[in-house]
């Protein structure tokens, strides 16, 4: 239990049926710190979420929010937090005014003038009904509504999906606004992996359920690198490649080799070096690509991720 | 001195030494001299929609390198240079750079007249820029 952080999940796992969805995740949200979830569609972000506020129950394992255990979170604690569900549900029925009107009450610090600007910014009538708001419409109401609600702790699931470039970019203003008050932390999912780049200082990736990087966003990039040889006649064959301890992916094109390495060092060096290459250059490579090879072609390959942080079991 | 500091998304140069890349080229080309001073984290940042965290970072370097430092409670300014490095650290950066950019022009098929006319030009900026400072 590390005291400076506001979210703490030990272990979660979850099986629907016989599918484990969440295998054995564990890590922690530091105090003030904006962490991105990333993962591919079904990786069980959102699980992960839903377990953590308590609103499904995890096959085994736990959590906590500011040290209350998410199966028993109380009001008090619920009111300082401010989620933002996936795909943004909403009573249909009522109209924003009436829905603002509502969400106001369960928030003992709500800020209603917030709540006006950001629908005011959303160009959201009051008396429309919200089964008749856009996606991205809908989107920008349930910002409002959990700006408004002043929390300590905002957790967004997928926030971004369905908001025009415009409404993304006022989004990680927002962010940036929040993050400027130490107090605040932040816990969002997400595929914008430019907005992740622009905003996140941790993030964790999960794929099929099992979690497989966990540190700051700067570690991450600093150790998936491409590394470039050349070869006097033809480069090794791919498995061969493959065997390289590390190697995600691996591209062969007439004397050259690229290939993109997880924990690049000295000794992987020399390995290319034994192999006939030369000219062995090693660089940064985007966030997106990186992330694209990291999860791209799973399970072909065993290496030591324990640098990023990632539990291994 | 007001310098406009632009960050890119989706490229393989980190957001935070982007920031440090173009002050050291504002300063290296004299947009940016000794005693300017920087935006404060806080309104670069919010300019850049970036995490102030990021742009601490590339204040720290810059502190670090020595190419500015912070005025308790006015913020950061821009400083003499010292070289900061070793003999040897600075042959290691210049061929690093050096490497760097002839990778990049390696596909472009100029002549290597061509190159060494444009890179003169660029070396004598830098390099008459310091003849007037001293």
């Amino acid at each position: 239990m590390n005291d400076n952080s506001v979210i703490e999940i030990n272990n979660f796992t979850k099986y629907f049926g016989n599918n484990c969805v969440v295998d054995h995740v564990s890590f922690s949200v530091p105090q003030g710190s904006i962490f991105a979830l990333l993962g591919r569609n079904g990786s069980g972000k959102s699980t992960i979420i839903k377990m953590l506020l308590g609103i499904i129950k995890p096959t085994y394992g736990s959590a906590s929010i500011y040290g209350c255990c998410s199966s028993q979170l109380t009001n008090e604690i619920r009111s300082r937090i401010g989620y933002l569900a996936e795909g943004h549900p909403l009573y249909s029925w009522m109209s924003v005014k009436e829905i603002c009107y509502f969400q106001s009450k369960f928030y003992p610090k709500w800020n209603r003038k917030l709540c006006e600007e950001i629908c005011d910014f959303f160009d959201l009538q009051p008396k429309t009904k919200v089964g008749k708001l856009s996606r991205g419409e809908r989107a920008g109401l349930y910002l409002a509504l959990t700006l408004a609600a002043k929390p300590d702790l905002f957790i967004f699931d997928d926030p971004m999906l369905g908001l025009d470039p415009v409404a993304s970019h006022s989004f990680l203003e927002m962010i940036v606004y929040i993050a400027e008050n130490h107090k605040c932390s932040v816990l969002f999912s997400s595929h914008m992996l430019s907005g992740v780049e622009r905003i996140a200082d941790r993030v964790a990736v999960v794929d099929k359920g099992v979690l497989r990087v966990n540190c700051p966003l700067d570690t991450f990039r600093n150790q998936i690198k491409q590394v470039t040889a050349r070869f006097s006649q033809l480069p090794p064959q791919m498995e061969k490649l493959e065997q390289i301890p590390g190697v995600l992916r691996g591209v062969r094109e007439q004397q050259h080799i690229l290939l993109t390495v997880a924990n690049y060092n000295a000794e992987i060096k020399k390995i290319i070096e034994d192999l006939g290459g030369v000219d062995i250059r090693c660089s940064d490579m985007p966030l997106e690509d990186a992330f694209i090879d990291y999860l791209g072609r799973k399970g072909m390959r065993n290496f030591d991720i324990s640098e990023l942080g990632a539990t291994t079991l | 001195m007001l310098l406009d500091i632009k960050v890119r998304t989706g490229s393989a140069v980190p957001i935070y030494q982007q920031i440090i890349d173009q002050v050291k080229r504002a300063v290296a080309t004299g947009e940016l001299s000794p005693g300017d001073q920087l935006p404060s984290i806080r309104a670069l940042s919010k300019k850049l929609t970036i995490n102030p965290n990021t742009v601490t970072k590339a204040y720290s370097e810059l502190i670090r390198e020595a190419v500015a430092e912070s005025r308790s409670g006015r913020g950061l300014f821009i400083i003499e240079r010292v070289q900061f490095y070793s003999e040897e650290e600075r042959l290691k950066r210049l061929e690093t750079a050096i490497d760097e950019f002839v990778n990049k022009i390696a596909l472009l098929d100029f002549d290597a007249k061509d190159i060494w006319n444009k890179l003169r030009v660029k070396i004598k900026e830098i390099s008459q820029r310091k003849g007037q400072d001293e």
